[in-house]
């Protein structure tokens, strides 16, 4: 069955960005717990995607049934005749050319968060570049010298790069590594382009070792190359490995690089390589002018790639711990400029993977009747907050945690997207097992009354929540104090829209949560 | 164990460590350099403004005075030739672009450019001329790859290259309304009522004259600066290629916006002819000084040292910011923004021969290419041999991360630690094995349509004579000596006694005594391992 025929999808028109209302949800720790209830997801990986040049996200979820949009964008809007409808989504549709991207939505397995950004968007691609891969703030007293995947890694492996983990903790697909993943003093990603001409590489002549140079401005940059040569030493050969080991189940076409390079990944993940967190960069998206060819060659190569890549993922049976994110410096201006688009503020952004929760979109539609005077679109969701959705669920990291590795406006839990597949019943979930909390609602499908039994080894304060499937808190359904064992309540659900709900339940640090379907 | 356990276990608050920057011994100082005046001085001055000296220069240098070099390293080449087989009539109509009419030899054209580039770096005399205008390259970036014809490329080249050293206010005025720019950043595509185009407006201001912000963080400009610099050069376009594919000048056609711009804290008066407003646009823009600050701190970081880890959206140090780059800004404007005025001042004053200071840049790909050219060749590279060596950096440019002429972006190269990376290091350990053993080529694209003077595809062997060069030194019978005196050459930091130790061992394994009387085969054979261990020492990378 596929998933989204589980779920009634709710309407868009619900789904108001969750930090423009001011709204908060009930706490998001809870989707580290849902995650960690994937069966056999020991090692998960992200594969970041960046979007160089800063992608145009209105003509990629093109908001087709407002006006404005084709007011705006008289020669390069795309008309609603072409662009391809999205499941549940009566409001957006896809550029005509990514039916790849289509049907993973449709299939549940990639979710939209729209409207990303951050206040005081910086529109210079060098420095907005920056601010993402260093999740640095956006004055220059709270610029960090370090990635913000960088930060995670060098806590995970604090003796890097004096000692170096068994496997890479980081790849970049390219002749470079990029800022996300430096570290004090090094990367610590290393890039490749073929595993292979790697390893012949690295040792095909001498290897020569020096001693470490002295801490002064010479000695630095010393130190910084020769903990680049002991990378590629020491891990040629696991690499190499990795990739005899795995294999692809897809053909990935030789005219499709970023398609090439994911291939790469999915080889090395099913060859058991233990790096987390890959990097792959698609370039050319500042399109001032002549947008409409170049951006439509650009998402058919996004959109082409994502598809096979989880195909493959899938065919290699490691699709369940692999979840992918796609990133840009900024979005561009909401009117054209003749041909092309100047740079603009916030835009929308796919995760996929087979453990996201899918086929929805996440902050909302793009509000074109809220232009800043620049004609620039406000963000709903602060870049920051979508990290911290993938990224702590995926890496079982806290909101301490999470403050480390974002220091600088870290998102706070309630502003979590829930962005991966929570468990269908809370009674048969994991996560609900281990911490003995649990809560179920009957009827489902419900019109009016609903009976909701929450049971709890342990009594402390009860708080129980309904949430609209995009995120957005909808009622507090209850909050007290509950003793040990069970408690069943009865709620009037008879004014609330049609439409699929999450109802959390938290007591005592344990959480359940469960889906419910109103109708009417 | 839990992941995160590290957090809490380590440091759970986990402050940013203090910025990796130096504490400065010494206050740096743009005062006259007074210290020693000896061969690594020289090296040093010499390594930042052609990459690496030959044996022979060295040898010129050393009976040099600090300003007698500094004079030379001012001196412009000679205007260089036309790329080999550089034709503006091997098309039908030059005035048409390139790819309108000869797709099939944009390519072509490319490489032979990028060969005729490495061709005038490698054999250059002791001038800036060729390092700066890899500086303005990157600093103007334009890339071939979007412009599609080779002839944009070679006219900007040459703007970038006659004006290196000369004053940088023209260089911005010839490069603004320059074919390559306008057609790259839009300009020809920005035109009054609705069709404003940003994006040189916004990149002028960026990354060519002002910056972002000063050293502080404090906005420089505004989206509405922007929009108003972007209205003030409305209408700029080309009149075509003029004859024989040779340069027409810009020019005002259609669509200038004519009313009145207030940009920063000045106005432009609204003008039909858009000329008049390009020169107060610019009168207002180098009146700022943070527009002298913004481009000594980008020379101060590619001639002295990058003080950044990552790039340069990282403030520079406030001792260096307040004891360097605002001086020599100053002197910039009063010197009315003359080039070689500050390139002089830089080069000869205290901070920039202290002691790690020197050996503190990470050689770029164009630096490494060169370097090892350029620090081995014992005559200028020419006829097919050179032409095989160029065409062997033009290829392995590109697995090194910078093809010339195709830099990622309008900020140019991801510079500084980002040129080293785990793919590109062992690709650069890879070209200095080749060059030394020697590796084949065919001369790619050279095709006898484009160039009837040529083999077609002529293929033969990249190669440096390493017997040749080592002969040069008077220590040549002597191992010991003889490695010492070539590391010293070649290595900008100074080599350890391990590493010269293994060196000897390269060079005659434990029998010294075998070298003198050894076959010119055998010592060759001999010379290129201990070179190709040499260029493969970290110390290699920095310059």
């Amino acid at each position: 069955m596929k998933r989204r025929t589980f779920l009634t999808r709710s309407s868009s028109l619900l789904a108001a960005p969750i930090l423009l209302n001011g709204m908060r949800l009930s706490a998001w720790a809870a989707p580290t717990e849902w995650l960690a209830s994937l069966a056999g997801a020991s090692d998960r990986v992200l594969v970041i995607i960046q979007m160089e040049g800063g992608n145009d996200g209105l003509n990629m979820v093109i908001p087709a049934e407002d006006d404005q949009y084709y007011k705006l964008r008289p020669t390069l809007g795309i008309a609603k005749s072409v662009a391809l409808p999205l499941a549940g989504q009566p409001l957006l549709r896809l550029h005509p050319k990514m039916g790849g991207v289509r049907s993973l939505f449709d299939d549940g397995r990639l979710a939209i968060v729209e409207n990303i950004g951050y206040d005081g968007m910086n529109l210079s691609h060098f420095t907005g570049t920056e601010i993402w891969n260093t999740a640095s703030g956006n004055r220059q007293d709270q610029f960090l010298q370090t990635g913000w995947i960088g930060r995670y890694l060098q806590h995970e492996y604090p003796d890097f790069p004096a000692v170096l983990p068994a496997d890479p903790p980081a790849i970049e697909i390219s002749l470079a590594t990029s800022t996300v993943f430096t570290v004090q003093g090094a990367s610590i990603g290393m890039s490749l382009t073929d595993p292979q001409q790697f390893y012949g590489l690295v040792n095909g002549g001498a290897i020569v070792r020096d001693d470490l140079a002295p801490d002064n401005r010479s000695g630095r940059e010393w130190n910084f190359v020769d903990s680049i040569n002991n990378q590629s030493q020491v891990y040629s050969e696991v690499v190499r490995a990795a990739a005899q080991k795995g294999s692809n189940r897809v053909s990935y076409p030789d005219d499709n690089l970023l398609a090439q390079s994911l291939g790469i990944i999915a080889r090395l993940v099913a060859g058991g390589l233990g790096t987390r967190i890959y990097k792959v960069t698609l370039g050319g998206f500042d399109t001032h002018s002549t947008q409409a060819p170049q951006h439509e060659k650009l998402l058919t190569t996004l959109s082409d790639a994502i598809k096979l890549f989880q195909d493959d993922l899938i065919a290699l049976g490691v699709d369940q711990r692999v979840v992918g994110m796609t990133y840009s410096e900024f979005g561009r201006r909401a009117g054209e400029n003749g041909s092309g688009t100047d740079h603009g503020t916030s835009a929308p952004h796919f995760v996929f993977g087979s453990s996201i929760d899918g086929g929805r979109v996440f902050g909302g539609i793009p509000n074109l009747g809220a232009l800043d005077a620049n004609g620039n679109l406000p963000a709903a969701v602060d870049f920051r907050c979508y990290y911290s959705s993938i990224f702590a669920p995926l890496f079982n990291l806290d909101a301490k945690a999470m403050a480390t590795v974002l220091p600088i406006h870290p998102c706070d839990l309630p502003d979590y997207l829930p962005l991966f597949r929570i468990p269908q019943s809370g009674a048969d979930s994991p996560a609900a097992a281990a911490t003995g909390v649990s809560v179920t609602v009957q009827p489902n499908p419900v019109s009016g009354d609903a009976r909701i039994t929450l049971r709890s080894p342990r009594r402390g304060t009860a708080t129980i929540m309904l949430t609209s499937a995009g995120g957005e808190r909808v009622r507090r359904l209850y909050s007290g104090e509950m003793e040990m064992g069970s408690m069943m309540l009865r709620c009037d659900l008879s004014g609330v829209p049609a439409g699929s709900y999450i109802v959390t339940a938290e007591i005592a640090g344990g959480m359940a949560t469960t889906k419910v379907t109103v109708v009417r | 164990m839990d992941r995160y356990q590290f957090f809490l276990r380590r440091n759970p608050d986990m402050p940013e460590k203090e910025p990796e920057r130096s504490v400065a011994a010494v206050t740096p100082s743009l005062a006259r350099y007074s210290g020693p005046w000896n061969r690594r001085t020289i090296a040093h001055l010499l390594r930042r403004a052609v990459v690496a000296p030959t044996y022979a220069e060295m040898q010129t240098a050393s009976t040099k005075s600090m300003d007698e070099l500094i004079d030379m390293l001012l001196t412009p080449n000679a205007a260089s030739s036309a790329p080999h087989g550089w034709c503006g009539d091997c098309v039908s109509n030059p005035n048409v672009p390139w790819y309108d009419q000869r797709f099939d030899l944009i390519d072509a054209f490319n490489i032979e450019l990028r060969r005729w580039w490495y061709q005038q770096m490698v054999n250059t005399n002791l001038s800036l001329q060729e390092r700066m205008t890899i500086f303005w390259h990157n600093h103007f970036a334009t890339n071939a790859f979007v412009l599609y014809d080779p002839r944009l490329i070679y006219f900007q080249n040459q703007i970038l290259r006659q004006r290196a050293l000369g004053s940088f206010r023209d260089l911005v005025r010839a490069v603004t309304t320059d074919k390559a720019m306008l057609m790259f950043l839009d300009g020809k595509y920005s035109k009054n009522n609705g069709y404003v185009n940003e994006n040189y407006a916004r990149e002028l201001q960026e990354l060519f004259t002002i910056g972002i912000s000063d050293n502080n963080g404090t906005p420089n400009y505004t989206q509405a600066d922007i929009r108003e610099v972007a209205r003030t050069l409305t209408g700029w376009d080309w009149l075509g290629y003029g004859p024989s594919g040779g340069d027409a000048a810009s020019n005002l056609l259609t669509g200038h916006d004519p009313t009145t711009k207030k940009v920063y804290d000045g106005t432009i008066a609204g003008n039909t002819d858009g000329s008049p407003e390009l020169e107060q646009l610019l009168d207002i823009i180098f009146n700022r000084e943070e527009t002298a600050r913004y481009v000594i701190r980008k020379l101060y970081r590619f001639l002295v040292h990058t003080d950044v880890t990552l790039t340069p959206i990282y403030p520079i140090a406030p001792e260096i910011e307040e004891n360097i780059i605002a001086p020599l800004a100053a002197e910039f404007r009063a010197a009315n923004w003359n080039i070689s005025v500050v390139l002089r001042r830089l080069l000869t004053c205290e901070h920039f021969y202290e002691d790690d200071i020197i050996a503190s840049t990470l050689k770029s790909p164009t630096d490494l290419l060169v370097s090892t050219v350029r620090g081995m060749r014992t005559a200028p590279m020419a006829g097919n041999a050179g032409d095989y060596v160029f065409e062997i950096m033009q290829n392995r440019a590109v697995t090194l991360g910078q093809k010339l002429f195709f830099p990622p972006g309008v900020q140019g190269w991801k510079h500084y630690r980002n040129w080293i990376s785990t793919s590109t290091l062992p690709q650069r350990h890879l070209y200095t094995d080749q060059l030394v053993n020697g590796v084949p080529v065919t001369l790619t694209l050279r095709s006898a349509a484009l160039f009837p003077d040529a083999v077609q595809y002529a293929s033969g062997t990249a190669i440096i004579d390493t017997l040749a060069f080592a002969k040069q030194f008077p220590s040549f019978s002597d191992p010991e000596a003889l490695v010492a005196d070539i590391a010293e050459h070649m290595l900008a930091y100074a080599p350890s006694r391990k590493l010269l130790d293994r060196l000897l061992y390269e060079l005659v394994a434990d029998r010294a005594y075998e070298w003198k009387d050894a076959p010119d085969e055998a010592k060759t054979i001999r010379l290129r391992a201990m070179l190709r261990y040499l260029m493969r020492s970290t110390n290699y990378q920095l310059m």
